[in-house]
């Protein structure tokens, strides 16, 4: 495995990037170490893990990946835990196999981090017990397994289509 | 299809030796249900507490609620595929226990589920601060997987409800309601001059503890169908959502489904309820655009002219939300959207995380922000050691006193999107 280590744009986060990514159709975009480890050999889907990041992190990550020419394939805002009720986010793109347009990815994502700031500004994050934040990790990757192995997708993945 | 309700009206719940109803009291055999939730052996623990209305108590964490029902004449069991084999139901006479519930209640995840206060200034958020309420306490065995757990939580509710129906078997309902929905021909040609109108319920699918489950099967992995409404009044649907507390849809409220009531209200009077199309808010957006197309080209396909649209949850289901709107619009049919809100504690931001042009029309149950004080309880039924973790509280939300401020979001059903609340929005 390769990993190595990058900034976004604006250089405040450190992204490990595993499992020759570039190469791979499908990417986890997550600051959710669960879902980093359950996908870090995975054939075909990389993992941008943003150890430090936070979830407004992932989303300006993922919505700096949809303007260079990736697409969603699941929902940003995904699980009913809103922003501020959740540390953590993980989202599924792919280069080059689009579910939607490239303005209706950008209209979600922005919509998305629009929701992140409605949540979150002026409030204090709850402080969180270890097993809390175990907890929100195995729903969060939860919720994004829901997509991956649900029959389509699924599909798609293991035939790298 | 045709469905007679049965309700025996339950107005007190008690403690006794042998479980049963007498003259409208609820006996329970507290030893009995709980060897029978103990049956499940990913259990090592069950406590039976109950709370009556009125009572100085808060019920937290909550994981479901669920009102006894049994099957008296027709197919299959309440509950199908879960509590029994998987049969069409829908159909003959079933007995409800009117005013009594099972709620659920245990630690799951570490964030916390919501609350019910018997009494005090959030009980008027909660439907279930005003039913006799048969609170099953579980106890996972050390080590059991989330999902697993959330499992054995879902079927110490149906189970601990299923024993309760028994003692439905005796009883002569106090009141008896008769609903029916014909094959589509011959309900279309029933009342020609109404307007032909149906119900697009959107079930929560998008993973652990975020899920719903139709005779028994996970609604993520199913494409968009059709039901007869009186499918729902059997327990054909059930919940497995403990996220939300506010907009959560229990399985007590897909029982009681009010869209589903309300339409069957009108039916023959205001209009002709064709049926109810369901469909699911998952998370992988090839799945929300195929299950759009279906339920916008089902509408179509059956002859509606105008659609109640719920979902259950907020983000992604919003998502889901405008893409029936707009598809089921643009093929011709009305559609009228009920929700809640969450525009943030001013009320100044967006109520929902996405929209349409073509969501013109809205009913609103609420606004889920809304911040309230919780006094204290003389007695708490589960825990409140985690209030500034659960949603709707923060740091410092609670007092040394145990009373604790929190936003309504984190009351049971207190803005749930269906409409089964008395929140609503006006516009100016």
């Amino acid at each position: 495995m390769r990993a190595l280590l990058r900034t976004n744009g604006a250089g405040r986060i450190k992204a490990w990037i595993g499992g020759e990514t570039v190469q791979k159709k499908y990417q986890l975009v997550t600051n959710n170490e669960s879902a980093m480890k359950a996908y870090a050999n995975h054939p075909h889907i990389g993992v941008t893990y943003l150890a430090r990041g936070s979830y407004l992190d992932v989303l300006i990550t993922v919505r700096d990946r949809v303007h260079e020419g990736w697409h969603l394939m699941t929902h940003p805002q995904a699980s009913n835990l809103k922003p501020n009720q959740c540390p953590y986010k993980t989202v599924l793109i792919a280069n080059g196999r689009e579910v939607q347009s490239f303005a209706r990815d950008v209209e979600l994502i922005e919509g998305s981090i629009a929701a992140f700031h409605k949540f979150t500004d002026g409030m204090r994050p709850p402080a969180w017990s270890q097993k809390a934040l175990r907890d929100f990790q195995t729903v969060d990757l939860a919720v994004v397994e829901s997509a991956v192995n649900g029959s389509l997708l699924r599909q798609m993945i293991s035939g790298n289509i | 299809m045709k469905l007679e309700l049965g309700k025996i009206h339950i107005k007190d719940v008690q403690f006794a030796d042998e479980t049963r109803i007498k003259d409208g009291v609820l006996y329970v055999n507290a030893a009995e249900l709980s060897a029978e939730v103990l049956k499940d052996d990913r259990l090592i623990g069950c406590r039976i507490e109950l709370a009556r209305p009125g009572e100085s108590v808060r019920i937290t964490p909550v994981k479901d609620v669920i009102e006894p029902r049994l099957k008296m004449q027709g197919p299959g069991v309440v509950f199908p595929g879960v509590m029994g084999k998987v049969t069409q139901v829908g159909e003959g006479v079933t007995y409800c226990m009117d005013g009594a519930c099972v709620i659920t209640v245990g630690q799951i995840v570490g964030f916390q589920e919501g609350v019910i206060d018997m009494s005090g200034p959030a009980a008027d958020y909660c439907p279930f601060s005003k039913t006799q309420n048969v609170c099953v306490v579980i106890e996972p065995k050390e080590g059991l997987d989330t999902h697993v757990y959330e499992s054995a939580g879902r079927m110490a509710g149906l189970s601990a409800a299923s024993y309760l129906a028994k003692t439905l078997k005796d009883q002569t309902p106090d009141e008896t309601t008769v609903y029916e929905t014909k094959p589509l021909f011959e309900q279309a040609a029933q009342y020609p001059e109404l307007p032909r109108v149906g119900y697009i319920h959107m079930l929560q699918s998008q993973g652990l503890l975020h899920d719903t489950y139709y005779y028994g099967v996970d609604a993520k992995q199913f494409i968009p169908t059709i039901m007869y409404p009186t499918e729902i009044f059997d327990g054909a649907i059930i919940s497995g959502n403990c996220v939300a507390p506010c907009d959560k849809v229990t399985t007590y409220h897909h029982e009681h489904n009010p869209v589903i009531e309300d339409l069957y209200r009108q039916h023959g009077k205001t209009l002709n309820f064709m049926g109810v199309i369901l469909t699911n808010e998952n998370v992988f957006l090839m799945d929300k655009e195929r299950h759009s197309d279906m339920t916008a080209k089902l509408c179509e396909y059956i002859g509606l002219q105008g659609v109640l649209l719920t979902e259950e949850g907020y983000g992604n289901p919003d998502t889901d939300l405008m893409m029936n709107c707009k598809k089921t619009t643009q093929h011709g049919v009305k559609v009228v959207i009920i929700t809640d809100e969450f525009p943030g504690r001013d009320g100044k931001s967006y109520s929902l995380a996405d929209v349409c042009k073509e969501a013109d029309t809205m009913i609103s149950c609420g606004n889920g922000n809304i911040v309230i004080h919780f006094p204290a309880m003389e007695h708490v039924i589960g825990m409140q050691d985690y209030i500034e973790m659960q949603i709707g509280g923060w740091v410092g939300c609670k007092y040394d006193d145990g009373s604790f401020d929190a936003e309504i979001q984190i009351i049971i059903a207190s803005t749930i999107a269906n409409g089964f609340n008395k929140l609503c929005a006006r516009g100016y």
